[in-house]
């Protein structure tokens, strides 16, 4: 078997991290005058139990204004984001955004359509895209290196009613996510080898056949007849070849990739979900910390997450069920009893997830010196606001890091039920973009919402 | 699933008449992809190995876009897959050079001169001759192996080193076709495009040694030599496993194989006999496919593949064991597919049939009718008592919020199933109440059929042109690679489809019918070149 040489030029999961480096063939961008600032965004589905009907909001903390460790953590330690008690003073809660259009039929696509591009939907139920670009491509294009993608993660299995929809390179080009997280580290480890004249030879081989290839795609794309559509492929392809000169190590526990490889034929487990979460967010911050991208997604569940999550020991309901409070994935079926009980356990289950991503990137040091929490901006976002009427309105929207001093942080504020192109733009600027003109970046998303950032969020 | 393709088309080509016969068929798009699946077949026939390499599995993996795995909107290069493909390219060199038997697949006379190896195993994994611009560059990778290599010998060096390049070059990811002359308002495939064209379709992976030779010697250049050609691969069983991916994709069946029923109400069940159930759906489409059935096959046979858990659910009298065994189900209780336990337990709850999601599947996928979706979330309604029928009548039936695609297009048909209990086995009574299985539905077109059962639905369903013309369209689509959206597909699918439902062609005959259509033998003109 060929994957058992995975291997073979120096054991791979020891290796050193080189993907932290500058690379070769002028595809480095000149360095801006801002700070570099990494953003993700992680997005939970089903939305969050907060208040509305008869239910008893017990996500949100009670009152609008500062957060401190206090505040989260006794005042209103019922509440989901008590979770994050911890980081009370690096996030920023922001209630009153909604999605600007109506889905297509099915109230989970149209959400995981739109809660990360902010663009209308098109096509029906199930399969429905958004029309625009999703913000990590957005901000990947702009502040990666040349041709380095973004991370698109996903927790849970890939075939499902709704798969994965989070992440888009452009209108209806939807992108694949990868959900093992060993095969995600092997990924990044980039170069395999020992010694330096090891790597030098491995680097030496790859630039002549990366120049073998490029001059081959030169040709192809040189040809006068090329579609639309085989022009953007080539093109795509073309950039995504890249020579890498040897840099510095950087890499996670032997232990914590052993963890990754036992899970290499489970990853899709029910039971899963949470540690390969947990994983996806530890290999995001790594991959920040190295530098080797700076912005990603994690999709955990499907569409309509069908995660049969653990409360109290016990493997519940799917969480899709629970979030309609019946044993039904459609209008109707039989309550299940203390529905909404459930759901906010699953809330506080995907805040423990963000608060170790949280507790990650406090750990490693971020470019100014600070954390490297400090100079990021992450998101915990929702593709829907609430239990039943899976609302588009006051979709939960937590965030974190100060982004190297642009965001005012600490603080729960209400943004005045505005549509959520504003919450994206500013964390646009956050990660330093701005119009051409050096004003605040305020367009990300469709032409017909109301252009703007959300000022209160600002430093 | 959507349909609204289909419609569009079809009413694109209705309201242009025949002239569309005079566009340019195929498509215009060049450089499809291998997809991951393919890209594993082609380097394990590439190498000869034992089994498909596995490496894919680290690859991003293709977003779901499109009904098919194929569909070149999903097949993109991003810098991840460029980095999987650079890793995988290099595992398999280095195991090349380690391995004197690969060595001798890759170069078979280790003494000759590089550029015959180069010209020799590039024709196999560029599936086509090299250039000599091409073949140049390699020469020149091969001499500078040495240098990077100090370990090898020079001449591994070199293959290890060619081969690393090979598996990263365009011509190997993409199933490129760069003919480029036009003739009669369309580019003409040459040979070994042809080649790659019946092989990915077929077999689902790169062409074999006949193949090459049939593309070298000029008899796939014209309709008939395509046809006899492929007439002969048709019959290999790869062309069989590819069918049934196309049959498990169009029909969903993936799904049948985790379902969870109460075994309150169905003591026998098991977890396992979702996977059944989705075994025996695949050897009923793999054995119309093989029979020579079609459309009216699928629809009406009763010819079944059962072991013990499944005899006990069809009723069907015997001993039976794990394996699966040819058997004839009762005719007036069993048609075709749609009345098998893997589709009726599929759309059923863990208690009761699900009419309604019995009839969005086949309104949407055997008839290809446009159903708007649902409403974000439904509004809760209070469940009636009586049958299931009438529960789901009082919740969605005339009068109700759900009257306009409920009851004129999906109510109707489901209920035809009513006599199907959540497992797929014939009921008796619903909750102590008597069965009403009978409706009637009206097609697009305003013909209406009525019928007093599934067994009846289907027959009707077997010489409907509108399920003929759904099929035509879906297997149109996987064949092709990508989305239905020019007249030239529309005409297509219409003659296809007439002569599908007037002659009763079988699924091969269908499939050599477009393997020969001028869609699958040309690549389009892009607009505005060659003006």
């Amino acid at each position: 078997m060929l994957r058992g040489l995975r291997g073979l030029g120096g054991a791979l999961v020891a290796l050193p991290f080189l993907e932290s480096v500058k690379f070769l063939g002028g595809n480095a961008r000149a360095a801006g005058a801002r700070p570099r600032v990494y953003s993700f965004f992680l997005r939970q589905g089903n939305g969050v139990q907060q208040g509305y009907d008869t239910e008893p909001d017990r996500f949100w903390p009670r009152a609008k204004g500062a957060l401190t460790q206090q505040s989260l953590g006794s005042t209103n330690s019922d509440r989901a984001v008590a979770v994050l008690a911890d980081h009370a003073e690096k996030l920023t809660l922001v209630s009153g955004t909604k999605f600007g259009f109506n889905g297509a039929g099915c109230g989970h696509s149209g959400g995981l359509n739109q809660c990360l591009t902010a663009a209308q939907v098109t096509g029906m139920g199930a399969t429905s895209l958004a029309t625009g670009e999703s913000i990590d491509w957005m901000i990947a294009n702009r502040i990666n290196e040349a041709g380095i993608e973004p991370l698109t993660l996903m927790a849970g299995p890939q075939s499902a009613y709704i798969a994965h929809g989070l992440s888009y390179s452009g209108p209806s080009q939807l992108r694949g996510a990868k959900n093992n997280p060993f095969s995600v580290y092997t990924g990044l480890m980039g170069l395999s080898g020992s010694t330096p004249e090891l790597l030098q030879q491995i680097a030496t081989r790859r630039r002549s056949v990366n120049d073998l290839v490029r001059d081959e795609m030169k040709d192809l794309m040189a040809k006068p007849d090329l579609s639309a559509s085989d022009k953007q492929r080539l093109e795509l392809h073309f950039q995504a070849i890249r020579d890498i000169e040897v840099g510095m190590a950087c890499q996670l526990p032997d232990s914590e990739v052993a963890n990754m490889q036992a899970l290499n034929d489970a990853y899709e487990a029910n039971d899963n979900v949470v540690e390969v979460a947990d994983m996806m967010c530890s290999l995001a911050a790594l991959a920040f910390a190295c530098d080797a991208t700076r912005t990603g997604t994690l999709q955990i569940g499907t569409g309509n997450d069908q995660t049969r999550y653990l409360v109290n020991g016990q493997r519940q309901n799917t969480f899709h069920k629970i979030s309609h409070r019946i044993n039904s994935d459609g209008a109707t079926g039989d309550p299940i009893p203390g529905a909404d009980l459930l759901h906010h356990e699953i809330d506080k289950i995907f805040a423990g997830i963000f608060k170790r991503f949280l507790d990650k990137l406090d750990g490693y040091t971020g470019p100014s010196g600070n954390t490297l929490l400090d100079d990021s901006v992450v998101l915990w976002t929702n593709d829907l606001s609430n239990g039943p009427p899976h609302s588009y309105s006051n979709v939960p929207q937590v965030m974190a890091g100060g982004a190297a001093g642009f965001l005012k942080t600490g603080q729960y504020v209400d943004a005045g039920d505005v549509t959520h192109n504003k919450f994206l733009n500013t964390i646009i600027n956050a990660v330093g973009i701005r119009n051409a003109d050096d004003s605040y970046y305020d367009s990300f998303g469709d032409p017909s919402l109301q252009r703007g950032v959300i000022d209160s969020l600002i430093a | 699933m959507q349909r609204i393709w289909l419609i569009t088309v079809l009413s694109v080509a209705a309201a242009c008449g025949n002239d569309s016969r005079r566009e340019p068929a195929g498509t215009a798009d060049r450089f499809p992809r291998l997809s991951h699946a393919q890209w594993e077949a082609t380097v394990q026939d590439l190498f000869k190995l034992p089994q498909p390499p596995g490496l894919s599995s680290d690859f991003t993996p293709d977003p779901p876009l499109g009904r098919f795995d194929n569909n070149i909107a999903r097949l993109t290069l991003g810098s991840g897959l460029w980095r999987g493909y650079q890793h995988a390219a290099e595992v398999i060199a280095e195991r090349v050079a380690g391995d004197p038997a690969l060595l001798a697949v890759v170069a078979p006379d280790r003494a000759a001169d590089p550029r015959s190896i180069i010209t020799a195993f590039g024709l196999r994994a560029y599936r086509r001759p090299l250039t000599e611009k091409e073949a140049g560059r390699y020469v020149e990778l091969f001499a500078s192996a040495a240098a990077v290599f100090p370990d090898q010998d020079p001449v591994t060096a070199g293959i290890r080193l060619v081969v690393q390049g090979m598996l990263q070059s365009p011509a190997f990811l993409y199933r490129s076709e760069l003919s480029d002359v036009v003739v009669d308002y369309a580019i003409p495939l040459d040979g070994y495009e042809v080649a790659s064209r019946l092989s990915y379709l077929f077999w689902n992976t790169m062409p074999d040694d006949g193949l090459f030779a049939a593309a070298k010697a000029g008899s796939l250049d014209s309709e008939a030599g395509v046809r006899e050609y492929a007439a002969k691969m048709i019959d290999d069983p790869r062309t069989a496993a590819q069918f049934r991916r196309f049959h498990l994709q169009a029909f969903s069946m993936s799904d049948y194989g985790d379902l969870d029923k109460a075994t309150s109400a169905f003591p026998d069940w098991r977890h396992e006999v979702g996977a059944e159930m989705k075994e025996e759906a695949l050897r009923f489409v793999d054995d119309v496919f093989k029979s020579k059935g079609g459309v009216a096959e699928l629809m009406t046979s009763t010819k079944a593949f059962v072991n013990a858990d499944l005899a006990k659910i069809y009723g069907v009298p015997g001993t039976f064991g794990t394996d699966y065994t040819e058997v004839t189900l009762d005719p007036a209780k069993r048609a075709g597919l749609l009345t098998r336990a893997g589709f009726l337990a599929k759309n059923a709850t863990l208690t009761d049939p699900d009419p309604i999601h019995r009839g969005v599947f086949i309104n949407r996928n055997i008839i290809c009718r446009t159903i708007a979706a649902p409403p974000v979330v439904p509004p809760a309604l209070e469940q009636g008592s009586g049958t299931n029928r009438e529960q789901i009548t009082t919740l969605t039936g005339v009068g109700t919020c759900g009257e306009h695609c409920h009851a004129t297009l999906i109510n109707p048909i489901g209920f035809a199933f009513e006599g199907y209990d959540a497992v797929g086995a014939v009921r008796a009574n619903d909750h102590g109440l008597p069965i009403d299985s009978s409706d009637s539905y009206t097609f697009e077109s305003g013909r209406k059929i009525t019928y007093g059962n599934a067994v009846e639905l289907s027959k009707e369903l077997a010489v409907s042109p509108e399920v003929h013309a759904c099929y035509t369209a879906e297997l149109l689509e996987f064949m092709l690679g990508r989305n239905l959206d020019t007249k030239a597909d529309a005409a297509v699918v219409t003659e296809l489809a007439d002569r599908s439902l007037a002659e009763h062609l079988s699924i091969k005959e269908l499939v050599l019918q477009v393997v020969t259509s001028r869609a699958f033998r040309v690549r389009a003109l892009i607009k505005g070149s060659h003006s």
